[in-house]
């Protein structure tokens, strides 16, 4: 130890608040430095002088001091005597007041709160409540949006492409028949279960996961639009004959794109799932070109003829050139619907479909005559109710009437399909014929017609009033 | 203290009787009147009272007590001027009855040796020497020799660093080693 660091220890060696390494230290530079020691020495003995005396103070300054503290006129909440620290003296009393006010004390606990709320374990314990609580909001809002048992059936109908028919739809039976007609073993498939033949489309698998129930709708369009998945149906007069322009029409549809024609209910029946936004606009009447709902379920799809709307406008679709005998995705009453066409009680026309489906085909029928007032497409439905119903040989000759009264459409080809077939079941060959060759000219329906045509050439007829096609 | 801020009034009684005697004379030698020292010992417990509910736990009362008592020792000296040394006309005490000033009683010191005690003479020296002292050096060698306060605990009171606080108690010591070289040569006698 120098004589710097003795001048810094010197105070705490005279308080003897050195620890005993520095003191010995200390000592040893002392017992070798006579300035150190001298000066040392000299604060010792003045330390030792220099001892104040201790004074009392006045025997009253305790109770003066407390009554100073607490004076009486306060808000106390307790009394206590005080003993004087003089015996002369009596006890004062005094009020003590409530030390600390109960808004100290809460800023006191939200301090010590915040110091709580400041740690990152807390904050971790924050985001991951907040998280869950949010978790749970979502899946609670999305289970009431859409209750057990809302569903949304996707139905893909009509006939696929036969896979050699560059991407169109597989199976391209052009038999729009359910049964296993000669040639289209596949088409057969697909109509017994219009989901399977959905199921190679991607959009379709997805949809499917949430479809439960009813006819098809937007979504077979899109399906339907999809390209190189069977974009047939989407194709039409107004299309550029491109498979993405089908699929143009499906988004615009899935989107809520405005239509001219009137919205009818019923393209996603049972929507009170997640597409129920697509109700209403998916189910405008479009035109004729586009693949819209068929109402149809399977069993719609197996025992009625669907109905191939597409119209043989030119320039005929790339697709539907190379694939000319497939079948539209899907159909519904409304694709043959003029733009002119008399807008229905969405309910009542509904109600007739789904009587249809439900296989009242005496309901239907009449439900299809009450709506019809003159619209071919109710005409034509109820010609079918009363096929499905009464067999051909009550059908015949509503499908002639419709046949007759708009040809040249849709409506009317597919009238004069179906009245073909009914001739051809009720062995009325030349009927048949004479209803089903001049289809051979409409590229939409020519496969179908001649199919019939060939299965009357070499079949011989059913025949019977009650045989159905 | 902690039983005082949950409501014990009883509690601030056992904190007066306990450190109202360092206090005192720790301002009444800092201040060295009697009258002035009861007022800043009684303002001091009044302070503390009312701002019980600030203290923390953590916080060791005797260093809130003479920060406090040391605030009103200072405030006191401002107020006072340049009156830091009692003249020798004021009467000692205002509780003497004899009403003798300081310049009589040091006066009559030597008169009445066979009557006093040395230690009383010593004792006078000593405080005489003590009020002649430098506020700051004062201060600090009342809390360490009256108030028994380590140099830690000073350091927070004056608010200045410890070895500030060992400096200026080795210069007080230095200035009442010279102011007493009478008496320590008597201490020196006296081993």
């Amino acid at each position: 130890m120098d004589c710097d660091k003795f001048e810094s220890a010197m105070m705490d060696d005279l308080y003897g608040e050195l620890d005993e390494l520095t003191s010995a230290a200390l000592k040893r530079h002392v017992a070798s430095c006579a300035a150190c020691a001298g000066l040392l020495d000299g604060l010792r003995a003045t330390l030792r002088v220099a001892t104040v005396p201790r004074v009392q103070p006045p025997a009253d300054l305790e109770a003066r001091i407390l009554r100073a503290a607490f004076p009486s006129p306060v808000s106390a909440v307790s009394t206590i005597s005080v003993a004087p620290a003089a015996s002369h003296q009596a006890p004062p009393s005094v009020r003590v007041p409530s030390i600390v006010p109960f808004g100290r004390r809460a800023a006191r606990a939200l301090s010590v709160a915040g110091n709580w709320a400041m740690r990152p374990q807390t904050a971790m314990a924050a985001v991951f409540l907040v998280m869950i609580g949010t978790s749970g909001l979502l899946l609670r809002g999305r289970s009431s949006r859409a209750p057990a048992g809302a569903a949304v059936t996707v139905t893909e109908e009509g006939t696929p492409a036969p896979v050699a028919a560059g991407g169109g739809l597989a199976g391209g039976s052009p038999s729009p028949l359910a049964g296993p007609t000669p040639g289209a073993p596949a088409a057969a498939a697909n109509n017994a279960d219009p989901l399977a033949s959905a199921a190679p489309l991607g959009a379709i698998g997805a949809l499917r996961s949430s479809a439960a129930s009813s006819g098809g709708g937007p979504f077979a369009s899109a399906a339907a639009g999809a390209p190189g998945q069977g974009a047939l149906a989407m194709n039409g007069p107004g299309d550029d004959g491109k498979p993405s322009a089908g699929l143009g029409r499906a988004a615009a549809r899935l989107s809520g794109a405005p239509k001219a024609a009137p919205a009818r209910k019923g393209a996603v029946a049972g929507a009170d799932g997640p597409f129920a936004d697509f109700r209403g606009t998916a189910s405008a009447p479009p035109a004729h070109d586009e693949a819209v709902a068929e109402p149809t379920a399977a069993e719609a799809a197996r025992e009625t003829p669907t109905s191939a709307q597409a119209p043989p406008a030119p320039p005929p679709p790339v697709v539907a050139q190379s694939a000319p005998a497939a079948a539209p995705m899907a159909a519904a009453p409304a694709a043959a619907a003029p733009a002119s066409a008399p807008s229905y009680p969405a309910a009542s026309f509904d109600d007739a479909m789904n009587a249809y489906r439900a296989r009242r085909f005496d309901d239907a029928s009449r439900s299809f005559d009450a709506l019809s007032s003159g619209d071919p497409r109710a005409d034509l439905w109820a010609a079918r109710a009363q096929r499905e119903g009464n067999g051909c040989g009550a059908a015949v000759a509503r499908f002639d009437e419709v046949a007759s009264r708009v040809p040249g459409t849709p409506v009317g080809w597919d009238a004069a399909l179906d009245g073909g077939r009914c001739y051809r079941f009720l062995g009325n060959a030349a009927g048949a014929r004479a209803r089903l060759t001049p289809l051979l000219k409409v590229p939409a329906y020519a496969d179908r017609a001649r199919a019939e045509l060939s299965a009357l050439s070499h079949a011989p007829a059913s025949g019977g009033a009650s045989s159905r096609p | 203290m902690v039983r005082f801020q949950r409501g014990d009034p009883a509690a601030f009684t056992l904190l007066v009787r306990r450190h109202q005697v360092p206090l005192y004379n720790f301002a009444l030698r800092q201040l060295g009147g009697q009258a002035a020292a009861e007022d800043v010992v009684q303002e001091t417990f009044v302070r503390v009272a009312q701002n019980a509910a600030e203290f923390k736990q953590a916080a060791r009362l005797t260093t809130w007590l003479y920060t406090i008592a040391r605030n009103l020792c200072v405030d006191s000296l401002r107020k006072m001027g340049l009156r830091r040394h009692a003249s020798l006309d004021e009467p000692a005490r205002e509780s003497d009855g004899a009403g003798a000033t300081l310049g009589e009683r040091v006066a009559d010191a030597r008169s009445n040796v066979e009557r006093a005690m040395l230690s009383t003479q010593i004792g006078e020296q000593v405080v005489r020497a003590v009020l002649d002292l430098p506020e700051d050096q004062r201060e600090v060698f009342l809390l360490r020799e009256v108030s028994s306060l380590p140099f830690k605990e000073i350091a927070e009171i004056v608010g200045a660093q410890e070895n500030t606080v060992k400096s200026r108690m080795r210069y007080a010591l230095l200035r009442l080693q010279s102011a007493l070289s009478d008496l320590e040569e008597y201490a020196r006698a006296l081993r």
